[in-house]
């Protein structure tokens, strides 16, 4: 089906042709920049909104820990934007004086849960088979990186061990 | 009449009147069944997004909700556990079918002029459909998915400086959540099925454009061996139909496990992925434990990156006209090497696979036929009260279970017919071969107890041989260790 022509496209007359699409470009080009604002924002909202939200979490009565490195579950609700979830944390104490050492289960490798032997005195990852030893160095690879320590404190009023949790 | 619905029509969409089908095209020698892998993949796409969008009508994406609703369709909605098969194992053909076109179309060198477009898309549909399976595979909030997604997202947040904010924007926060759901959920059900869907059409509209690749060098004089709609489209349309009904019959016979809900209380349970990334596990863990000191990120993003990279410039790479394979020495060591890697790696970790407990294999899974049946409430009960009562010692007087013994300071044996259980128990020639409900069986007995080095049980729990605790009493304790804890409280929370 022949489309049809025009027989003579108006040209010269203000405002020109070239002007025109220019300014419809910048226009929807103006549209696409405004929408792409709050794609972008909720997007990348978790690094925008996540730091600094630390508080000292109680974990058990101080008095429950010794010497000796002891496997210890604690738990507490941690908000996540809309919803409130209970997270269940494992932890190995020791206790010296009023000196706390508290180390994550979480494997310096990838995030498995370790778990603590406490007849060989070691931590064993049952993912990638990776060990550390008593005080949580790397003897058996893959991990090549300590555990975590966690900062703790013995809350002197209620006689709580706590610990910091972000 | 249809003559005249077909002018009206073709006006309205304007289509010129003498235009010819596609499938009228011609096909060269040689064309055969290796080209009916498309519209294999073609079906497969369509299966997973018609599945999908009926499994969505069943679902929460929430982690209230998400194992609850995965659940209710697998085990209660009529064919909903043929649906959540179907969509499970159509993403396994998706993946094998995808590798085959790939070596397919890599061996016959048909990536080559004027298909290079055809080739690249290809690829980048490649990357889609992985990328479907790692936000697939958190949906249902079982230990499987939430695990190795933890694994996955450990990957990128080791990179240095923006590693942490990468995992952020990943997961929607620092830790899988509720946020890493509803985001994963947009990915997999909005977002890449769009794009999906968008990179097949052009794909599929490239493919009818050009037609099968001839087996002749690159600007030879072309040869005809018939037309599509009589050669190819018949052996499409056998080859697509034969792939969907088989994924049905693997579904009915044997359909997709949904897992135990995500439960960081099983210690013993191993992170492993799905079997199209065994290989890449494998091959992590064996380099990790090389003295080079390369970080498992660096290996894990790079090595893929390095393959996909070198695949997607594949026809810019080998420009040679030749499409003999024997010619093109480049590509036929790529393609040995990849393979003898991939086969080997994977049969590597196949030897090594620990498995974990599921609804299949657990305590649990043998008082309810493999996870098919629910727990029988009566023998919970009576579970209970044995956990309380059986002579000489009560298992209460030392191990918490759930809201009801809370004295003991034994380990809490709350929802351990669910775990992973005595993996690691040295003093027992064969524990591998032995089902998670026979170890805890051998366990309470008294047959099965660690040992320390110099040959003494560590364990100091009484033993509770058949004269003290009859198989139905353990039965039922089995059962009452069976149930899900995180259920149970939630129950109690709600006040249920």
């Amino acid at each position: 089906m022949p489309r049809e022509e025009d027989p003579k496209e108006p040209s010269g007359s203000p405002p020109s042709r070239r002007q025109l699409l220019l300014a419809g470009g910048v226009v929807s080009g103006l549209a696409a920049a405004a929408t792409s604002v709050p794609l972008i924002s909720t997007f990348v909202a978790p690094v925008l909104s996540s730091a600094g939200d630390e508080s000292w979490i109680p974990v058990g009565p101080g008095d429950a820990f010794g010497p000796d490195r002891k496997e210890h579950t604690y738990s507490f609700v941690r908000k996540e934007g809309f919803h409130e979830s209970l997270q269940v944390r494992r932890v190995v104490v020791s206790r010296n004086g009023d000196e706390f050492d508290v180390l994550s289960t979480k494997c310096s490798h990838l995030g498995c849960g370790v778990v603590w032997k406490a007849d060989e005195k070691k931590f064993f990852c049952p993912c990638h088979g990776g060990e550390f030893d008593s005080e949580g160095n790397p003897t058996v690879p893959p991990p090549d990186k300590p555990l975590k320590r966690l900062d703790a404190r013995l809350n002197a009023s209620t006689g709580q061990l706590e610990v910091l949790e972000s | 009449m249809n003559a005249q619905i077909g002018s009206w029509l073709r006006e309205r969409l304007g289509i010129p009147e003498n235009r010819s089908s596609e499938f009228d095209r011609d096909v060269p020698p040689g064309v055969g069944w290796a080209q009916t892998l498309g519209a294999v993949l073609v079906a497969l796409v369509l299966v997973q997004v018609v599945t999908g969008i009926f499994m969505a009508m069943y679902y929460s994406p929430h982690p209230d909700g998400a194992y609850d609703s995965t659940y209710y369709l697998r085990n209660h909605v009529p064919g909903g556990k043929l649906l959540y098969s179907l969509h499970h194992y159509c993403d396994s053909a998706l993946i094998a079918v995808l590798g085959l076109h790939l070596v397919s179309t890599l061996i016959r060198g048909a990536y080559k002029r004027p298909r290079e477009l055809s080739w690249l898309l290809g690829i980048i549909a490649l990357n889609i459909v992985v990328i479907f399976g790692v936000t697939g595979h958190l949906l249902p909030w079982d230990q499987k998915g939430v695990r190795s997604t933890e694994v996955r997202s450990s990957f990128p947040a080791d990179v240095p400086i923006v590693g942490p904010y990468i995992k952020q924007i990943l997961l929607g926060g620092p830790d899988i959540g509720a946020l890493s759901l509803t985001r994963f959920y947009a990915l997999h059900a909005l977002l890449l099925p769009a794009l999906l869907l968008a990179v097949v059409a052009i794909h599929g509209r490239l493919a009818l454009r050009h037609g099968p690749a001839p087996a002749t060098p690159v600007g030879s004089p072309p040869e005809r061996a018939g037309k599509w709609s009589s050669v190819l489209l018949p052996r499409q349309l056998i080859a697509a139909g034969v792939a969907v009904l088989a994924l049905i019959a693997l579904s009915l016979f044997k359909p997709a496990e949904l897992e135990f809900r995500y439960d960081t209380a099983d210690t013993g349970y191993k992170a492993r992925p799905d079997w199209y990334f065994l290989f890449l596990f494998q091959f992590l863990n064996d380099a990790s434990k090389l003295p080079l000191k390369i970080p498992s990120w660096m290996l894990a993003l790079g090595v893929p990156g390095a393959v996909m990279t070198f695949l997607a410039l594949a026809p810019w790479i080998d420009r040679s006209p030749e499409r003999k394979l024997t010619r093109r020495p480049l590509i036929l060591a790529v393609l040995v090497v990849l393979g003898l890697a991939v086969g080997g790696f994977t049969a590597r970790a196949m030897t090594t696979l620990h498995p974990n407990a599921t609804p299949e294999d657990s305590v649990y899974g043998h008082l309810t036929k493999g996870g098919e049946e629910e727990l029988n409430p009566a023998q919970v009960q009576a579970g209970k009260m044995a956990f309380g009562n059986v002579k000489p010692v009560p298992c209460s007087a030392c191990h918490k279970a759930y809201a009801d013994f809370k004295v003991g300071t034994s380990p809490d044996l709350s929802g351990i017919g669910r775990h992973t259980l005595l993996n690691e128990v040295t003093g027992h020639p064969n524990v591998g071969e032995l089902s998670f409900y026979e170890r805890f069986k051998a366990y309470v007995r008294g047959d099965l107890r660690p040992k320390d080095a110099s040959g003494q049980e560590k364990s100091m729990m009484p033993k509770y041989p058949v004269e003290s605790l009859s198989d139905v009493d353990l039965n039922a304790i089995a059962a009452y260790l069976s149930q899900d804890p995180l259920l149970l409280d939630r129950q109690r929370r709600l006040g249920l």
